[in-house]
């Protein structure tokens, strides 16, 4: 069944200076999907058009069938969460008081969180790995523990999808395997739906159903890992011919070379 | 499984607590309240006790119609100008914003320094105009620098300080103006409330700002879920179902009223926008929700406190409570810049 269907967007942050070219893609409810691409193309632009963020100047997004705009924001809060690439921290708020503010769409207006808002937020920062530092202010935190409270706060919502806008951006290497692994997790136990923009095509190839690969706002290529992570297609991508994709004991490794 | 239900219990706790926490914020800055009314009642030129109350018909008339008025005054601009600060602390995401550093004030004053140049005693359904002029000022000034500010998606921190600040100098250029083109006599009115005074005789304008300043309150209290949302994060709050141009626009909107009334009263109080929600969220946390309310009483109380200061410091004479509050308020003003070494940069 078809969760997030994007038909013909188009969009542009100023007039006469298109971001996104009629991208159209469809992720399936309980799959991985990968947003990969240059600097540049439009891939954090798609993931706010899909998350309701942005309006399309013309083409419709379809969350469940229905069109995305016409639904009530907060009862979609519920099902559809999105993770932004960075997060403001003017305020010393502690990682569980920002975990909590994804209980907000299941809260009645005047009150304040209940015991089992926190054990949810709790049980969010412990999928993450970041239980220990509940109590810590974000302003303290270092850049990869505030995107993982970040995703914390989406799971707290207990969405059914999740948009990830490169949430391994500022990660450590344990830290990028373990997150892919929570998603894959949680799909496996929940079936959960992520979509997730992210620059470690290393790491697409065994958990991720489908990758779409874009250039100019536009996609240039998407299916199954296997047909997109190849250097004939990627070269064209990434508009770089010193790429090489190679299988090396069933993992798929993915560079540029230095020296051609 | 009974470890479990303890650590279930434990954390009922925990979360009732939370609630529990918030109304004893309540009770303990009632009593704070309750006590700075006393020692603004009690401070002035003429001590008053209650025995005197009692018998002194004209300590009785000092006492209604002078003091009381007076540190009512004080109070609901006070926590007026405390709650606004708070909300736009939150709004742009910023520590420093504040009515004055923002430019509101400034708009506010000449917006109501031209009403009172041209003389315009008159009301509209019974809403003096200088009320309306002083809105009306803050808001465009409100506008403005929100436009100048804001550039693209994200509002730099530092730029909108800057545009603030701009706004308040050509604001209080152009009163400076005003106020040498006109007759002494206005001219003295003007420089009277632009540093601040909270002279007032009886309670019919206090009657007057009460009808404009409480549905202004309330409005913000019932902003401050999503006020919350956007102190935290912009584009989080967003995907979490606040429509964060409603709520900016709400928020401006009432807040250009809320400062437009205190200042066209009470002149350009500054910086009480400033330390007092600083105080609340160092005292109760950071938690919009909690720290607006808790602003609102507390700076009730701090300009009942910098009142007093202010009447009683000179000893016969008395100092505008303008002074007072930037006496306190810049320094605490810079040392937060300090504190903030990103806003260092500007």
């Amino acid at each position: 069944m078809k969760l997030v269907d994007a038909r013909g967007l188009c969009f542009e942050y100023a007039p006469q200076r298109p971001t996104i070219v009629s991208v159209s893609l469809e992720v399936q409810r309980g799959s991985m999907a990968a947003v990969i691409g240059p600097n540049g193309c439009g891939k954090s632009t798609v993931i706010r058009l899909l998350a309701g963020l942005l309006r399309p100047r013309t083409g419709q997004v379809f969350y469940r069938g229905a069109p995305l705009h016409t639904q009530d924001r907060r009862k979609l809060a519920r099902q559809l969460a999105y993770v932004p690439q960075t997060s403001s921290r003017a305020f010393p708020f502690t990682s569980l008081e920002v975990v909590l503010t994804g209980r907000t769409p299941y809260a009645s207006p005047f009150r304040l969180e209940n015991a089992a808002d926190m054990q949810i937020a709790m049980q969010a920062l412990e999928t993450v790995g970041m239980a220990h530092l509940a109590q810590r202010r974000i302003t303290e935190l270092s850049g990869g523990e505030r995107q993982l409270v970040s995703v914390a706060r989406a799971l707290a919502q207990e969405p059914e999808c999740v948009l990830l806008d490169e949430p391994s951006a500022s990660l450590d290497l344990k830290h990028r395997a373990a997150l892919i692994r929570t998603l894959m997790d949680l799909r496996n136990r929940t079936g959960l739906t992520a979509v997730m923009v992210t620059h470690d095509l290393m790491l697409l190839d065994s958990g991720f159903d489908v990758v779409f690969a874009m250039r100019c706002g536009a996609i240039a290529a998407g299916g199954p890992p296997e047909d997109v992570l190849r250097d004939s297609v990627l070269a064209d991508v990434y508009d770089d011919p010193f790429i090489r994709s190679r299988r090396v004991d069933g993992h798929l490794c993915v560079w540029s070379e230095l020296h051609s | 499984m009974i470890v479990e239900r303890v650590a279930l219990a434990r954390r009922e706790k925990a979360a009732s607590t939370a609630e529990h926490h918030f109304i004893r914020a309540i009770l303990i800055l009632l009593v704070i309240v309750g006590v700075c009314t006393f020692v603004g009642l009690w401070t002035g030129y003429e001590k008053i006790d209650l025995f005197t109350l009692g018998h002194d018909e004209i300590a009785r008339s000092v006492f209604f119609r002078l003091r009381l008025p007076r540190v009512v005054l004080a109070g609901i601009i006070g926590a007026t100008l405390a709650a606004v600060g708070a909300a736009l602390q939150a709004i742009f995401r910023n520590p420093l914003a504040d009515p004055l550093t923002l430019g509101v004030s400034g708009g506010g004053a000449l917006g109501a320094s031209i009403v009172i140049a041209l003389g315009w005693g008159i009301r509209i359904v019974g809403v003096p105009v200088v009320f309306l002029a002083a809105f009306l000022g803050a808001a465009v000034s409100m506008a403005i620098v929100y436009r100048l500010a804001h550039s693209g998606i994200l509002t730099a921190p530092g730029s909108l300080l800057l545009a603030g600040i701009v706004v308040n100098l050509i604001a209080n250029a152009a009163v400076l103006t005003i106020q040498y083109t006109i007759d002494e006599s206005r001219s003295l009115q003007i420089l009277r409330w632009l540093i601040g005074t909270l002279d007032v005789v009886g309670f019919s304008i206090i009657w007057q700002m009460l009808l404009l300043l409480a549905p202004g309150w309330i409005a913000l209290l019932l902003l401050a879920r999503d006020l919350q949302l956007l102190a935290v994060d912009e584009e989080s709050a967003a995907s979490l179902g606040v429509n964060v141009r409603r709520c900016e626009r709400a928020t401006y909107l009432v807040s250009s009223l809320l400062v437009g009334v205190t200042v066209s009263v009470g002149g350009s109080i500054g910086f009480v926008g400033l330390i007092v929600p600083h105080i609340a969220r160092l005292l109760f946390g950071q938690d919009v929700r909690l720290a607006l309310p808790c602003s609102l009483f507390l700076g009730a109380g701090f300009l009942m406190l910098a009142d007093a200061a202010a009447r009683s410091a000179l000893g016969q004479a008395e100092l505008p409570v303008g002074a007072v509050t930037a006496i306190l308020g810049g320094p605490f003003f810079l040392w937060l810049m300090r504190r903030e070494q990103r806003y260092a940069a500007l």
